[in-house]
Order: structure tokens, then C-alpha cells, then sequence
């Protein structure tokens, strides 16, 4: 009775040693995660309900007044409408370049890697680098216009025509971009196994109804993911028109809900409203991708 | 074979590439320059860059050369970031500066707010600067609650590049300045030509295909602030008051002046232009700040450009905008420091002239800009006697940063066509007072 009683205690305590190991593997991601993720959320929800100008140095508790001035700020609305706009014109064309390059690479045999290479490569450039580059080759006297001029044709101020900014930010962002969507697809693309192709062939399929009946909707989770996840990416751009169009020009064209959440709590001080504001962001980004899951979700086969 | 081969090459060639790319990135952030040895350290950001950086480290070199005592952690930052970094440095209350560049106008962000200290008034004491050797408007600009806050540094102000091959070409005499609003258009007119080498003025002038415009401007806060004073008044205000103007029928005027440029007499391209067309004659006029002195100085050949004062246009008074770079110090800076960094103050004030020469930038210290320098520097006599008989400081505000983004908004809107005056300037004005509550 004695030597049981000894061994479930010593399983015990070897269930607590394990169980203590688990806890020391998970800490350092613990500790990052605390500091870094949890702990400024939950700052930044405590700000939106604070008046807290840093520079003046006041801080104090006023309720919703924040997302009052929220509602009574045309910038901040004209600022969401452009995100949104950005937001779902560059995803849109990054799951279109990026499902067609990916389907182009698993069709071709020689040269794979390269072009594999090639294209994933401008992901690795940072905000700064492309935006310098796409800020030249898009100026009025840039290489895109002396391309056009060679056909005779005067050529276009991309990034200072308030009906083509918005268009060029979002082309820029797909080139710079479309890399990381397209290897996500190519691995959705090689998991589809090759004798449902075999078998739509043999039905007389054509290579459009094998795209439309077969690749698509098998590779439907990955689409989903690229969908959501691009869209949360995009929504919250920055780096674009913080670099190519002098933070969001002309006029108010180019600029984004996350400049103005910057240029609020940064230059201007207005912590407490920029936390509200970005709460709002929030807000709106888990509706969007609730409604993403929903509308694309349904008709996912995992 | 050949695939692995050449996908090894292409991979070397996207090496290449993003290693060439690594200068970009790294053109983002200066670092910091440690210069000196001595046991007393002074953090000093500045903002002053190119031509103007170059010419302010030379001077810091020397004073740490002839001060062995002191050391100086000097870090250049540019103008587009400064102050964001800067305000975060001085609230967290470590990490920042003990001294630094601030522009005159956001002066009342830093001073009303307690973060900077009134060193040039303690200066002016101690007798180490004299205070009637500064613009007594310049001064009055840096000035709250009758204590002088920073020391202004340098004091320039904007003006008219002129092309002299083209004035010539259009027949109108470097001699012969434009006198007014209506002549500066007449101007205008005379100095552009289509590619078929007619003037709005002849027959069959094809607008359409414009080969040398007649005028290009740096940045419209440059360009259509000084038009404002010329229309009897202003953006705000000055600080602590901080009126609105913006909307008033004097600031639409003027407004509506430059908008007519653009879209009626197609003599200005709207905006993101480049006064680098000057030096292949792709335009006749650049109307900028004087730091442009050093560009065209450079890159063009003595007698083809030359330097016209601001024109006058609007009907109240002629004028040119005035601004200065100040040295202000932190007010929580250790008092050993403080007696350091006003020896330092007192040195770049001192050799300032120095700075001139290099930059184009007239010292702030009135009895350095002695006659000399207007042999030395071709814009250097137009602008020191424009600014004198007529210059104006640009408004500050202890919101200036907020009010100067919401007017390049506007002015950028207007000069699209995105909206019109009236609606640009109300959008403007109404921001601006939310802003200011």
C-alpha cells in the first residue's frame, strides 16, 4: 500500500516536472508575448478612453469623447475610404498575379527555380528601397514615361494625379508584393493530387473547366487564407504613401487610416484619440475578415 | 545543367541587386557621430542636411578640436522625421537631445509646453550673444512671456531663380524685375514656349505640348505664404492667440492668384515639379527658399542663373517669407552641460558668417552679413535687403506641425484641381480650428 501511495506520488511529481518544462519551453515566446503584443493592446485600449496629449502632458479619463471626435473628423473617414479602396484593389490583384504566376511555375519545367527566385525576390526589399525606386521609375520624367514616350504618348504624373495615385501605390505594393501569395498557392497548387487531373482529363475537361472545377476549389482553404490575410496587410498600409507621395498626396488622395493614426499620436500628440481611432481599425478589420470567412468559408473544402 | 547553372547566375545578379539596394535603406537614418574625446558630452541632433549638414559638422569638429574638454554626440536627422523622434525623446525624458535645430515657427510647441529652455535670453545676460545684433522680428518670433527661448542661427528667407539664357531669349532684362501681379503673368507668358517655339502670345501656341514652362516652385509653403502677406494676411495668427485667417477673402485672393496660374494661364505644372529642369532649360524661373543657392550654384555655370527678390503681386505690400534655424536646448539638461553647450552656441553663432559662405544661408547675427558676402554669394545682397525692408516670419503655432500638414493638404488639393479655393481653404480653416481647440 505504502510503495503505491510512494509511486503515484513520484507520477505526480514527475507529471509536475514535465508539466514545469513545458512552462519553461513556452516562457521566453510567453514573456515576448506579454511585453510586446498583450501588454500594448490592452495599453491601446485603455488610451482610446483617455485624453492623453504627451507633449502638454495631460491624461485623464473622458469616456467615448474620443470616438465622438472620431465621427465629427473627415480626415479620419476620408482616410478609411481610401484604406478600403487600397485594400481591396491591391488583394484583388495579388491573388490574381499571384495564382496565375503560381500556376505558370508548376506548368514549366525548365527554369523553375529561377523564376521562383525572380518573383518572390522584391518581398525580401524593404518599404524604404521600393519606395525609393517605384518613387523614380513613376516621376513625371521617370522610366515609365520614357517608355511611353517612345509611342508617342506624353505619359501620366502618377503619383501626383489624384485619380492614378491610389491605382500606382497599389501596383507597386502587388510587384513588391505578389511573392509571398504566390509560394502559398504553389504549395496549395502541388497538394491537389495530380490523379483528379488525370481523371477531369479523361472526362474530356478542358484546361479552363480543370482550372474552374478542379484547382480552384481545391485549393479554395489557401485562397481564403491569402484573401484575409492580405486584406488585414493592406488595410493598414503605410510605407507607401509615407514614402511616394510626401504622406498621402495630393491633397488628401493617398492618404491612410494608418497615416493618420501615425501622424496623430506621433506628430501631433493626440495619444488618446489615435488609441480610439486604432481600436476603431480594429473594429473594422475583424468585421471585414468575419465577413470574409463567412462569404468564402462556406464553400471551403478542407 | 544549364537551369542550375543559370539559376545560380540570376541568384548572384539578385545578390548584386539587393546589396545595391543597401545604400537606400541605410540613407534613412544618420547615426551618431561621436566627435571628441572630453569627459563633458553633449547630445546634439540637428536637422540641417546636405551642403548645410556638411558645413555645421566642419564647425562642430572645430569646436571640440579648441574644447578638448568636451565631447559631442552629434547625430543628423533628417527634416521629414526630426521632430516626430524629437518630441518622443524629450516626453520619455531620456535618450534625447541636449541640444538641437528646431525652425523658428515650431519654436511654440516646445517653449509654452516647458520643454525647451529661454538659453538665448541667459546668453543675452550673460553677455556671451548681444541681443541687438539679431532682426529685433526674429527674435520677437522665438520670444514668450518676454523671454527669448532659442538662438536663432541663421536667417534666410525665398525668392526668384531666374534662367538668364531664357530671360534673354524672351527679351526682358535681368535689370527689369517684375513690379507686379499682372506683370509677373506677362512675364510668364513671354517665358514659355511650346515645342514649336511659340509663346502663349502667338498664334497656334500649342498648350498641349509645352517645352519650356515658364515657372516651377520648390513647395507652396515657400511659394504662397509670402503671396498671403502680400494680401494683408496670413495662415494663424501668432502664437499663443492662433487666430484663423485662412478663409478670409484676403487669403483666397491670393490663393486663387496661384490657381489661375496652374489652370488658367498654364504657367505653372501643379505640383511635384523639379527645379532640376532649370539646368537644361526646361524651365525659366524656380521660386524657392534660399537654400536652393547651393544646387544651382553647383550645377550651373556663373551668369545663367541669377536671383530676382520674391515679386510683388498682391496689392498691400510687397514681401518675402523669413525663416530661421535656432539652437534651443532641453530644459532638463545637467547644469555643467548647459555652461557647455552655450560655449558651443556662442561658437556656431560666432562663425556663422562661415556657414554663409559655404551654404547661401545669411547668418541670423546681422553684423556678420557685411558687404563682402555679396561678392561671394550671387543671391546673398537680394535676399538680406528684401528681407529687411519687407520680410515677414512665418507663422508659428504650438500646433505648427498639425497646420502646416493640413495646409500642404490643401494647398495640394487646390492646385490639382481636387477642389476649389473656396472649398480647399473653408476645408483648411475648419481643420485648422479643430486642431487649435
Amino acid at each position: 500500500m505504502k510503495r503505491q501511495a510512494a509511486n503515484a506520488s513520484w507520477t505526480l511529481t514527475n507529471k509536475r516536472r514535465e508539466a514545469l518544462a513545458g512552462y519553461l519551453f513556452l516562457a521566453p515566446y510567453l514573456g515576448f508575448f506579454l511585453v510586446f503584443l498583450a501588454g500594448p493592446v490592452i495599453s491601446a485600449f485603455v488610451t482610446a478612453f483617455v485624453e492623453w496629449e504627451l507633449l502638454r502632458g495631460t491624461y485623464r479619463f473622458i469616456g467615448l469623447e474620443n470616438f465622438q471626435l472620431i465621427m465629427e473628423d473627415d480626415l479620419f473617414w476620408i482616410a478609411l475610404g481610401n484604406s478600403l479602396y487600397f485594400a481591396v484593389m491591391t488583394t484583388v490583384g495579388n491573388v490574381v498575379v499571384a495564382l496565375f504566376a503560381a500556376l505558370a511555375l508548376k506548368s514549366i519545367r525548365l527554369g523553375h527555380t529561377v523564376f521562383r527566385v525572380v518573383m518572390y525576390a522584391p518581398v525580401v526589399l524593404s518599404i524604404s528601397v521600393i519606395g525609393i525606386i517605384f518613387s523614380r521609375l513613376l516621376a513625371p520624367f521617370g522610366l515609365l514615361n520614357a517608355g511611353l514616350e517612345l509611342f508617342g504618348h506624353n505619359g501620366f504624373d502618377y503619383l501626383a494625379d489624384p485619380n492614378l495615385v491610389l491605382p500606382s501605390l497599389s501596383l507597386t505594393t502587388i510587384w513588391w508584393g505578389f511573392g509571398f501569395p504566390m509560394l502559398i498557392f504553389l504549395a496549395a497548387l502541388y497538394a491537389v493530387p495530380e490523379t483528379l487531373y488525370e481523371a477531369a482529363r479523361i472526362d474530356g475537361a478542358g484546361r479552363r473547366q480543370i482550372l474552374w472545377r478542379v484547382t480552384l476549389p481545391l485549393i479554395r482553404p489557401a485562397l481564403l487564407f491569402i484573401i484575409v490575410t492580405q486584406f488585414i496587410a493592406h488595410i493598414q498600409v503605410f510605407g507607401q504613401p509615407y514614402i511616394m507621395t510626401n504622406g498621402g498626396g495630393p491633397g488628401y488622395s493617398s492618404y491612410t487610416i494608418v497615416l493618420h493614426i501615425y501622424r496623430n499620436a506621433f506628430s501631433y500628440y493626440h495619444m488618446g484619440y489615435a488609441g480610439a481611432m486604432a481600436l476603431t481599425l480594429g473594429v473594422v478589420m475583424f468585421i471585414f475578415a468575419l465577413v470574409q470567412f463567412r462569404l468564402l468559408g462556406r464553400y471551403t473544402e478542407y | 545543367m544549364q537551369t542550375r547553372k543559370l539559376s545560380r547566375i540570376l541568384l548572384a545578379v539578385m545578390i548584386l541587386l539587393l546589396v545595391g539596394a543597401l545604400p537606400l535603406m541605410a540613407q534613412d537614418e544618420g547615426e551618431v557621430q561621436e566627435l571628441g574625446t572630453g569627459e563633458i558630452e553633449i547630445n546634439f541632433w540637428s536637422g540641417l542636411g546636405g551642403p548645410d549638414g556638411q558645413s555645421m559638422t566642419d564647425l562642430v569638429t572645430r569646436f571640440v578640436e579648441e574644447n578638448p574638454e568636451v565631447t559631442i554626440n552629434y547625430q543628423i536627422l533628417g527634416w521629414g522625421t526630426f521632430f516626430d523622434k524629437l518630441s518622443a525623446a524629450i516626453v520619455a525624458g531620456s535618450g534625447g537631445p541636449d541640444l538641437m535645430t528646431l525652425w523658428h515657427s515650431v519654436v511654440p510647441q516646445y517653449a509654452l509646453t516647458g520643454h525647451i529652455m529661454p538659453v538665448a535670453e541667459q546668453m543675452f545676460n550673460l553677455g556671451m550673444l548681444d541681443k541687438d545684433d539679431f532682426s529685433p522680428a526674429l527674435l520677437d518670433s522665438v520670444s514668450f512671456d518676454g523671454e527669448t527661448y532659442p538662438v536663432p542661427f541663421d536667417n534666410y528667407g525665398s525668392g526668384l531663380y531666374v534662367n538668364t539664357r531664357l530671360l534673354e531669349r524672351a527679351g526682358i532684362s535681368f535689370d527689369d524685375p517684375p513690379e507686379n501681379g499682372e506683370e509677373f503673368i506677362e512675364y510668364l507668358r513671354r517665358l514659355t514656349w511650346d515645342e514649336n517655339g511659340n509663346t502663349p502670345n502667338d498664334d497656334g501656341f500649342d498648350a498641349e505640348n509645352i517645352a519650356v514652362w515658364p515657372l516651377s516652385i520648390g513647395w507652396n509653403r515657400v511659394t504662397v505664404t509670402p503671396a498671403l502677406y502680400q494680401w494683408g494676411t496670413d495662415v494663424v495668427t501668432p502664437a499663443p492667440e492662433a487666430e484663423v485667417l485662412i478663409d478670409n477673402e484676403a487669403a483666397k485672393a491670393a490663393v486663387q492668384y496661384f490657381h489661375d496660374m496652374v489652370f488658367e494661364h498654364h504657367a505653372l505644372p501643379g505640383v511635384n515639379w523639379n527645379g532640376e529642369l532649370m539646368l537644361n532649360d526646361g524651365i525659366a524661373m524656380y521660386l524657392d527658399g534660399a537654400w536652393t543657392y547651393n544646387f544651382y550654384n553647383t550645377n550651373m555655370e556663373d551668369g545663367q542663373i541669377a536671383f530676382w527678390p520674391y515679386p510683388r503681386l498682391g496689392p498691400e505690400r510687397g514681401s518675402t517669407i523669413m525663416w530661421a534655424h535656432t539652437l534651443a536646448v532641453t530644459s532638463n539638461i545637467e547644469p555643467d552641460v548647459l555652461d557647455a553647450t552655450m560655449r558651443l552656441i556662442q561658437f556656431l553663432s560666432d562663425n556663422s558668417r562661415e556657414h554663409s559662405i559655404k551654404t547661401g544661408m545669411p547668418s541670423a547675427r546681422l553684423s556678420l552679413r557685411d558687404a563682402e558676402l555679396a561678392d561671394l554669394i550671387w543671391t546673398f545682397d537680394t535676399l538680406t535687403t528684401q528681407m529687411a525692408a519687407e520680410g515677414v516670419p512665418e507663422y508659428q503655432s504650438e500646433r505648427f506641425t498639425e497646420v502646416e500638414n493640413i495646409m500642404g493638404a490643401a494647398y495640394s488639393s487646390i492646385f490639382t484641381g481636387q477642389q476649389t479655393v473656396e472649398e480647399g481653404l473653408d476645408d483648411a480653416a475648419q481643420r485648422i480650428r479643430r486642431a487649435l481647440r
